[in-house]
């Protein structure tokens, strides 16, 4: 018989966790900015439909437990006024060229219909923008839906920052006091940037109230002593009360994997087919980069088909079934495995699943329509297994495993290969100088007032901005590294003239405002972190 | 030896050149130029990062090259951390590489490693000593010990916000001055309003995975957001 409360008794725990992070983006010096479309995309594509269907499971009062990270860039991103006009502009646009695309297609009944969908999405997207997302997120948590913790504040690598412990700190403290400036409450826990985690970190965290953090498997596998119960349960890291829980990698194989997992099935919307680079140039135009660059729209009639270049029309019924199968098959995987791993446990396993948000909706066109369908199948047809938040899990078991963790991270071959790298290593004598700079800035000014308390601050904000994870990720993945690069030497450059005329007693007030109002993240840091 | 050189990282003119840098002007002029050297002149240092669990990443600044070659000790220091007197791995440093990647087989020791010059005469003349870099296991411990520990008191604890910096006063007083018309502001009030934030639910399994009933209406959030811009623009 269906059921709408929780299993009392499950076999095992689902934790679902979506981490929603983008560099902080934003370029009021121009009136376009390609890279700020990263926000855009994925509030059209992501985060409105994440709340949407967020939204319908609570209309439809169905229980769900997820947990979210919010990193602070994006929760900025999402509450600043110039990326929101902006955001309004950009789904104007791109609602025009549906109205015209409906018009265009009249004689083709599948493109029509697909047409016809996305001014549906987009319009709902206009409407749901009007209202900060950071806000509608916040009521779902409130509501007692999501569990939202904070991550690092501009989402920096911490094991490349690991030999100066303030440097880390203050990636921490940062997040969490914006954290409560946006969520009116402490986060229970965080999201290590890529799950990089080393020896040490949880005193830190300890330190910033935190209770938990993730680990990717190989963290907690590897750990000093050997954890008895594996990945299914988390561990208290030895001499703190912090909590590791670790990444399942059969859930995870399932959702991330292009091969052999659901995203690659063929009736699922293909993502490199879009009208941007497909429709003749001069009547694409308007909707593309304003110099004339195509680039995605967003609007994309294929479907993955299998591995050829032509391409099927996309049938968005089609693609919902074959969500619901997946839905269904993850569900059914993550039973049997629970069956089989709490016989040999006092208590039920907990299986960790984290994503990117990002994932879903954007790479994975119908990520939340199997997100929403797996919801509601946990809740109607199966007592097997319960959604469960980490901070749930650890008032039921607060009894857990001492361990030390293992130094990883979720990045490719498990460690930092990826962020330090031929690509990207020139970085890091950098962000270390400036590291060391602003610690030894931060302890000679105890209390240092107007101007000279500004530059700090921003020399903060710029250290920070420099420090995330993104930039080094790009440089090794190849695209838009220029970009990349020049962001990091951008902060770098700022970073250091301030400090020079900081030591030379000649600060520029024009410059210090300049920065301020360009790179205006954290408007309410104090430098006094970093002493 | 097995030691890998790093590429250089072209930081040529023409690499740097994208449509961006064109149509756009810097923020600021850099200092001196930002690339792969040091931001300013630095004493010696050397500084070294784990990669993964057989190879250190290690970079280093060494303003007099002279006419003498530099080159690396690397010391194992897994036994508390003191050095054993014979270094595992000597490299002498080609080219004017400022950085080195070093394979260290096997995983789960610690290491230092030195910076130094070799004099004419053969002998090795240390200028810098990085960190020290605690590689990981890499493989499942064999210590099976099972220790329990039921630190509760951090998650039912209620935590409250530390209390407002120099800086944070000054910021919500901007916000209060304006009428709380966004949703970011209006939570910004709140938490002046001195509300805590709410207490870790203590919970039972059961009570765990029923949500609150639904009371929040949309419809009553005001849209209008105040320039965050501005408010910076404010502070003193």
């Amino acid at each position: 018989m269906p059921t709408l409360s929780p299993p009392l008794y499950p076999r095992g725990y689902l934790a679902l966790v979506l981490h929603a992070h983008l560099p902080y983006v934003r370029h009021p010096e121009h009136d376009y900015f390609m890279e700020e479309n990263w926000l855009y995309e994925a509030m059209t594509e992501t985060y409105i439909p994440l709340l949407i269907m967020f939204e319908n499971l609570v209309d439809d009062g169905i229980p769900f437990k997820i947990t979210m990270s919010m990193s602070p860039t994006v929760c900025s991103m999402l509450t600043d006024s110039l990326l929101q006009e902006r955001y309004t502009k950009y789904i104007d646009r791109l609602i025009e060229l549906a109205e015209r695309e409906i018009e265009r297609t009249r004689n083709n009944p599948a493109f029509e219909t697909c047409a016809q969908m996305y001014l549906h999405k987009f319009s709902h997207c206009r409407r749901i923008s009007q209202v900060n997302l950071v806000t509608q997120f916040k009521a779902l948590q409130d509501k007692g839906y999501l569990e939202i913790i904070t991550c690092g504040a501009t989402h920096g690598y911490f094991p490349v920052m690991q030999y100066n412990p303030r440097a880390v700190n203050a990636q921490i403290a940062v997040a969490v006091r914006s954290y409560e400036k946006f969520f009116d409450r402490h986060p229970g826990g965080i999201w290590l940037p890529e799950c990089g985690y080393y020896p040490g970190i949880e005193k830190l965290l300890e330190n910033n109230n935190l209770s938990y953090f993730f680990s990717d498997a190989h963290g907690l596998l590897f750990a000093e002593p050997q954890p008895k119960h594996g990945v299914y349960a988390p561990i208290y890291c030895r001499g703190t009360g912090v909590a590791a829980f670790a990444r399942d990698n059969a859930s995870s194989k399932a959702v991330w994997s292009a091969l052999e997992g659901y995203p690659g099935d063929e009736n699922y919307r293909e993502f490199y087919r879009d009208i941007g680079f497909d429709l003749d140039f001069n009547y694409i135009k308007p909707y593309i980069d304003p110099i004339g660059i195509r680039l995605n729209t967003g609007i994309k009639y294929y479907r993955i088909t299998g591995k050829t270049e032509l391409k099927k029309p996309y049938d968005h019924n089609a693609a919902l079934a074959r969500a619901v199968e997946h839905a269904r098959d993850f569900l059914f995987k993550r039973g049997q495995q629970a069956e089989q791993v709490a016989a040999t446990m006092d208590r039920p396993p907990i299986i960790v699943a984290p994503y990117d948000a990002e994932l879903f909706g954007h790479w994975w066109y119908e990520g939340p329509d199997w997100l929403n369908y797996l919801i509601r199948k946990i809740a109607f047809e199966q007592d097997t297994i319960a959604l469960v938040t980490p901070s749930d899990y650890l008032a039921a078991h607060p009894t857990n495993q001492v361990c030390s963790p293992s130094y990883s991270s979720w990045g490719d071959k498990g460690y930092s290969d990826v962020w330090i790298d031929k690509s990207n290593d020139w970085i890091y004598r950098h962000l270390h100088s400036m590291e060391e700079k602003m610690t030894t800035c931060a302890k000679a000014y105890n209390s240092a007032t107007g101007i000279t308390r500004r530059a700090l601050n921003q020399m903060a904000r710029e250290l920070l901005l420099a420090q995330a994870s993104d930039w080094a990720f790009i440089m090794k993945t190849g695209t838009m590294v220029q970009y990349a690069e020049r962001r990091t030497r951008e902060h770098v450059a700022n970073f250091t003239r301030l400090e020079k005329d900081l030591r030379e007693h000649a600060l520029d007030k024009n410059f210090i405002s300049l920065l301020e109002s360009h790179n205006n993240i954290f408007p309410e840091i104090s430098y006094r972190v970093y002493a | 030896m097995q030691a890998k050189k790093s590429k250089k990282t072209d930081t040529s003119a023409s690499r740097r050149t994208n449509r961006h840098s064109t149509i756009s002007r810097p923020l600021a002029q850099a200092v001196t130029p930002v690339g792969k050297k040091a931001v300013t002149p630095v004493t010696p240092y050397i500084k070294a990062l784990p990669r993964d669990p057989e190879w250190i990443y290690a970079f280093w600044e060494l303003p007099d090259k002279a006419a003498k070659k530099p080159m690396l000790q690397v010391f194992d220091v897994t036994a508390n951390n003191k050095p054993s007197a014979i270094p595992v791995q000597s490299i002498e440093i080609t080219g004017d590489a400022d950085n080195w990647y070093i394979h260290v087989p096997p995983c789960g020791h610690k290491y230092a490693v030195e910076l130094g010059l070799s004099t004419p005469g053969g002998s090795f003349h240390s200028v810098a000593r990085s960190n020290v870099v605690a590689l990981p296991r890499a493989a499942v411990s064999r210590h099976t010990t099972v220790e329990w520990a039921t630190p509760h008191a951090n998650i039912v604890q209620q935590s409250s916000p530390a209390p407002l910096t120099q800086e944070e006063a000054a910021y919500y007083e901007v916000v209060r001055m304006h009428p709380p018309t966004t949703a970011s502001s209006r939570s910004i009030t709140t938490y002046l309003s001195n509300k805590r934030p709410p207490a870790y639910r203590t919970l039972n399994p059961q009570m765990l995975l029923t949500p609150a009933p639904i009371t929040v209406e949309y419809a009553t959030i005001a849209i209008a957001p105040v320039s965050s811009t501005a408010l910076v623009r404010s502070l003193p």
